[in-house]
């Protein structure tokens, strides 16, 4: 089957508001998506080539007790609930601050999925319905966009 | 085994053919290149399509009593955790002992030998392992010497009662041995052994273990009672679970097996948790619980069951049990010290669940060479001892060790063969003298 051009990746996609780059430090990489209000930020080198993606929830988690985020989907049972946990600020700031200078590139999230310029935005949207928020378009392993769940909305949506 | 021999395959003897079919079947359990449940059905299809076993045979060899008691167990234990009562457990008693690393140390180990004597092996390190390294991470203490005393106390504590550990499930169920018999029988040797195993991990590792009062202050400050979620549950799960506790004990006067408790505990907390919610949500509820079954380890059971029985069947177990007294020459304490330490040293290093089934009906057939069901006694727990504890001596050696050396590993604490066993492997063998001193001085 044959997909209409506009709706293709390729022509929903928008510039990613801000590219890090795998050196730059985990406390960059949390100022950055602060100030942007973003949900995941893409990683590239300086030449193009797409590395990972870094979302918010990986800095949530690296400020909480490891094991909370280490699950096994392989034993359900070892999931805590945790609400015995009574960390103060200092305590998630301690956790963040292990890691502020940390390289981005050591903490990617490797399930984070790439959209080809030519996946339609069906296949973006099925993503999307699972809780993700902004994914990375990757052309001959250069990063040349990112389809986030406004570009998607605002197409349906005829918003101009 | 007549009416079998005209139907086998080729016309191959049996004897020969079911062996090779046991050996490889085991040999590739332990190579561990195929999910053990795979190869124990395919083995145990392969006895009956070679005609070694007709298809009601392999039925009739699955001991549904042991089958019952597990899943029953597991659902029992998956609506129960829900409620927060494990992590409740380890909080208290960390607090308990003013957050203090070193009587954490010990009090850890002892929660998880304790609840372990109650639930299997596994389940147990599940519940509490995550929370210890909550606990380590929060005194800023080395994980490790943690997560090694509860490796060791699951399988030590769980060695005491016949729900404890799969082994005791198996030869409970298919000696019928009830739960008061391993009760009175092992739990004396297994406090013993316990405290030995505390007093080893405080001496190796305890003594000097030191954090801050700061850092204890942020243990002192968890909240145990904020890990309870669910009130009602709670007091609905601690309802049945008394109930079936005090079943086990019961189970002579009431005439009940042990798969009929667990399954009715199992169902009639189904019942009450599930009592009053609309129709959706019971099915979305049970579907839950019955998913987190371990239909792996079930239907390995499933599995080797059908392989001995086929194996049984034609006549090589008694074959076994011939050997084995003859090289003991008939004598009976000779042969309880050869299980022990048979089972010990090999539970170290294969999977001790197929080991103590074949051992179970071979054990069985030396019943004439004593004097009947009763006088075989000391050598079920012989068997029961050197298979539970031995599992303890390597990192393959028990399931609940490679579940926590994964856990481990995923939260960055490295666990390696070699670090594990250089410690396990002494205690586990101290822990087996024990025993045999204990075996020796009460039974032989």
């Amino acid at each position: 089957m044959k997909h209409q051009p506009e709706s293709l990746c390729r022509s929903i996609m928008s510039e990613p508001p801000a590219v890090l780059q795998p050196t730059d430090t985990m406390l960059f990489a949390l100022r950055t998506m602060v100030a942007q209000r973003v949900p995941a930020l893409p990683i590239a080198e300086r030449d193009g080539r797409y590395v990972g993606m870094l979302p918010r929830s990986r800095l949530i988690a690296l400020a909480m007790p490891r094991v909370l985020w280490q699950e096994s989907t392989q034993h359900p049972l070892s999931r805590v609930q945790g609400g015995f946990i009574q960390d103060s600020l200092a305590d998630l700031q301690e956790r963040l601050d292990g890691v502020a200078n940390d390289p981005v590139s050591r903490h990617l999230d490797p399930e984070v999925p790439v959209l080809s310029p030519e996946a339609t935005l069906m296949h973006a949207m099925l993503f999307l319905h699972r809780q993700r928020n902004i994914m990375p378009v990757v052309e001959n392993g250069k990063l040349i966009g990112v389809v986030s769940v406004w570009d998607v909305l605002a197409r349906i949506g005829r918003v101009r | 085994m007549h009416a079998a021999t005209s139907s086998v395959l080729f016309g191959l003897d049996p004897l020969w053919l079911s062996t090779v079919l046991m050996i490889v079947t085991y040999g590739v359990i332990i190579s561990e290149k195929l999910n053990r449940s795979i190869i124990a059905l395919l083995g145990a299809m392969l006895m009956v399509m070679f005609g070694l076993l007709t298809q009601e045979q392999a039925v009739g060899g699955v001991d549904f009593n042991t089958i019952a008691l597990l899943v029953g167990m597991m659902i029992i234990v998956s609506i129960t955790r829900k409620c927060g009562i494990f992590e409740f457990l380890a909080i208290w008693s960390a607090k308990l002992v003013k957050a203090n690393p070193a009587g954490i140390l010990a009090m850890l180990a002892i929660v998880t030998a304790l609840v372990s004597a109650l639930l299997d092996n596994v389940t147990t390190v599940l519940l509490v392992v995550p929370v210890t390294l909550i606990i380590t991470e929060a005194l800023k203490v080395n994980p490790y010497p943690f997560l090694f005393s509860q490796v060791l106390a699951s399988n030590i504590g769980g060695t005491a009662t016949l729900i404890g550990d799969p082994p005791n499930i198996l030869i409970g169920g298919q000696v019928g041995l009830s739960f008061n018999d391993f009760a009175i029988n092992l739990a004396p040797v297994i406090v013993v052994i316990l405290i030995v195993h505390v007093l080893s991990i405080h001496l190796i590792w305890g003594r000097c273990m030191q954090s801050s009062p700061e850092l204890r202050a942020r243990v002192m400050a968890f909240d145990a009672v904020q890990a309870i979620t669910d009130r009602r549950l709670l007091r609905l799960a601690s309802l049945v679970l008394a109930l079936v506790m005090l079943a086990f004990v019961m189970a002579r006067t009431l005439g009940l097996e042990s798969g009929t408790i667990g399954m009715a505990g199992a169902a009639l907390l189904l019942l009450l948790d599930n009592l009053g919610k609309p129709a959706e949500q019971q099915s979305e509820s049970v579907v839950k619980v019955y998913n987190e079954i371990e239909w792996v380890t079930i239907l390995f059971f499933v599995g080797l069951f059908i392989i001995i029985a086929g194996v049984e069947h034609a006549g090589l177990l008694r074959l076994l049990a011939d050997q084995l007294l003859a090289a003991t020459g008939g004598d009976f304490t000779a042969t309880g010290v050869s299980i022990l330490w048979a089972s010990a040293v090999l539970s170290a290093i294969v999977d001790n669940i197929p080991f103590v089934a074949t051992m179970i009906p071979l054990i069985k057939s030396m019943g004439p060479a004593f004097g009947g069901g009763d006088a075989l006694l000391p050598l079920w727990w012989c068997l029961s001892l050197g298979a539970c504890l031995g599992g303890n001596g390597t990192l393959i050696g028990a399931s609940a060790n490679l579940t926590v050396a994964g856990i481990a590993e995923r939260n960055g604490i490295p666990f390696s063969f070699a670090t594990y066993t250089k410690i396990a492997f002494p205690l586990m063998l101290t822990h087996v003298a024990i025993s045999q001193v204990y075996l020796w001085w009460r039974y032989f």
